[in-house]
């Protein structure tokens, strides 16, 4: 029987087939898996591919995952009817039917076909130019974390900063929780920078490895401190005019920049009352409270596979509470002394 | 509640024991749990086939305690009667009120909705 989710996928092939040659073409290497994204729309590149800027070019001879990424208002084509009939208002529904999963949002699908490989994926927008900033910021996150983890590198919601010495930081939590500002004043204090909201896990040596290099400034964060902009970062277009500013760190900060950073500690920030920054010792299973739920829920799992791994993480390392001051200098000394305390 | 044995709902919900703590996640509703001591024990020996009556014994707690525990899984959608083989099961001593602490804080991130398989019947529906 050829399924509706399947039905779809020859819907999508046919509309690439009449897209010709993309706008542009990046290939790139996650935590040793190849990925390579096609855009077919020269708006659509330019708030998908910058956010891959730090990622290193393909290397050896693997055959890379493919996602096709178009934009309907620039190639002239329309959203499949079998997926209009299927959006949800207020909803981001997710439909399944074995190999073929399909994601729906405001605007945008994605249909990731799972069980062949290379892995196939397909990423469509109506119109680029009113991509939310999350789409800029972390762009085709759900699709990735779908190819990635099918490869066996999950996707993690959480930031890392450290160093290569002592290793890294794991900061997971909710959004607000203040893990973005808090691995970005990591950075302008010297520290090296992984990621600010998703990370790649290679579970073989526990390691977070970059995806994106960009970072993320709330109106607020910046209202409160204005120092917080990395002021050699290019600051993304951001024609939606949405809420948050995205700066692309790529590459001005690039020799903070690494590829991946070993894990050392499972950090769970959130913002406290006082003007100083506290942290104590927790167990591992407030540090996966905080990693797995965030994660798993955020990026639309649908499969118990994907909480393995990240149990693994918080029985490795050990877990901390950090209490965020208002005091800015206090957070990046307070997390010094946890990184110290976490690696002896 | 009569004897009955249960199993995780899989796959709206996926969960983990670690360090004395409960985990549980439900990725239909975006609530997640946690229970320690006395609850994570029962938690894990109900989705391993444990009979309430059994459990209650081993855990030294009256039966209509556990009970109500296992119903309160099953209202949250946690578990289901089971329909497989009991799987091994122990519980090491534990104290404790027999709840699980609930979060709501990650149900607004992405609003949601069920997985919808597909079936001959035409899409979306739920396989029964």
């Amino acid at each position: 029987m050829t399924t509706r989710l399947a039905a779809l996928r020859g819907e999508l092939e046919d509309q690439l087939g009449g897209l010709g040659r993309p706008s542009a073409v990046r290939s790139f290497s996650v935590a040793g898996v190849g990925v390579e994204v096609r855009v077919y729309g020269g708006l659509l590149a330019d708030a998908l591919l910058p956010a891959f800027d730090a990622c290193p070019p393909l290397g050896g001879v693997e055959v890379p995952s493919v996602i096709h990424a178009w934009d309907h208002s620039a190639t002239g084509t329309r959203m499949p009817a079998g997926v209009s009939a299927l959006v949800r208002p207020g909803h981001n529904p997710r439909y399944v039917d074995g190999c073929n999963h399909l994601l729906i949002g405001e605007g945008v699908c994605a249909l990731v076909t799972e069980g062949v490989q290379p892995t196939t994926a397909f990423f469509v927008v109506d119109d680029a130019s009113t991509l939310p900033w999350f789409h800029r910021g972390s762009p085709l996150s759900l699709t990735l974390a779908s190819v990635l983890g099918h490869r066996g590198r999950p996707f993690v919601h959480a930031a890392c900063a450290g160093f290569p010495d002592r290793g890294g930081l794991l900061l997971a939590g909710r959004g607000g929780s203040g893990k973005s500002t808090t691995a970005l004043r990591c950075l302008l204090a010297g520290w090296e920078y992984v990621g600010d909201d998703y990370v790649v896990l290679h579970p073989d040596d526990m390691s977070a490895h970059a995806l994106y290099s960009t970072a993320k400034l709330a109106p607020l964060d910046l209202a409160a401190d204005a120092s917080l902009v990395p002021r050699a970062a290019t600051l993304l277009p951001d024609p939606a005019h949405t809420d948050k500013t995205i700066a692309n760190l790529w590459p001005a900060y690039r020799a903070q920049m690494p590829q991946s950073l070993p894990i050392r500690a499972l950090v769970t920030p959130h913002v406290g009352s006082g003007t100083q920054t506290r942290w104590q010792r927790a167990t591992a299973g407030r540090g996966l409270l905080a990693l797995a739920p965030s994660t798993l829920i955020q990026l639309a799992s649908t499969s118990a596979a994907q909480l393995p791994p990240l149990s693994r993480v918080a029985r490795s390392v050990p877990s901390y509470d950090l209490e965020l001051g208002s005091e800015p200098g206090g957070v990046v000394a307070a997390l010094g002394e946890l990184l110290e305390h976490a690696a002896s | 509640m009569d004897d009955q044995q249960f199993e995780i709902n899989e796959p709206a919900v996926v969960a983990d024991e670690i360090d004395g703590m409960a985990v549980i996640i439900n990725l239909e509703t975006g609530a997640y749990y946690s229970g320690s001591g006395c609850s994570a024990s029962a938690w894990a020996a109900l989705v391993a086939g444990a009979p309430t009556t059994e459990l209650a014994t081993a855990l030294s707690v009256p039966h209509p305690v556990v009970a109500a525990f296992a119903a309160h899984l099953l209202g949250e959608g946690l578990v289901r009667p089971r329909s497989g083989a009991t799987q091994p099961w122990s519980v090491a001593p534990a104290h404790g009120p027999l709840t699980l602490d609930r979060f709501d804080d990650l149900e607004d991130l992405l609003l949601l909705d069920p997985v919808h398989d597909v079936t001959e019947q035409g899409w979306p529906h739920r396989e029964g």
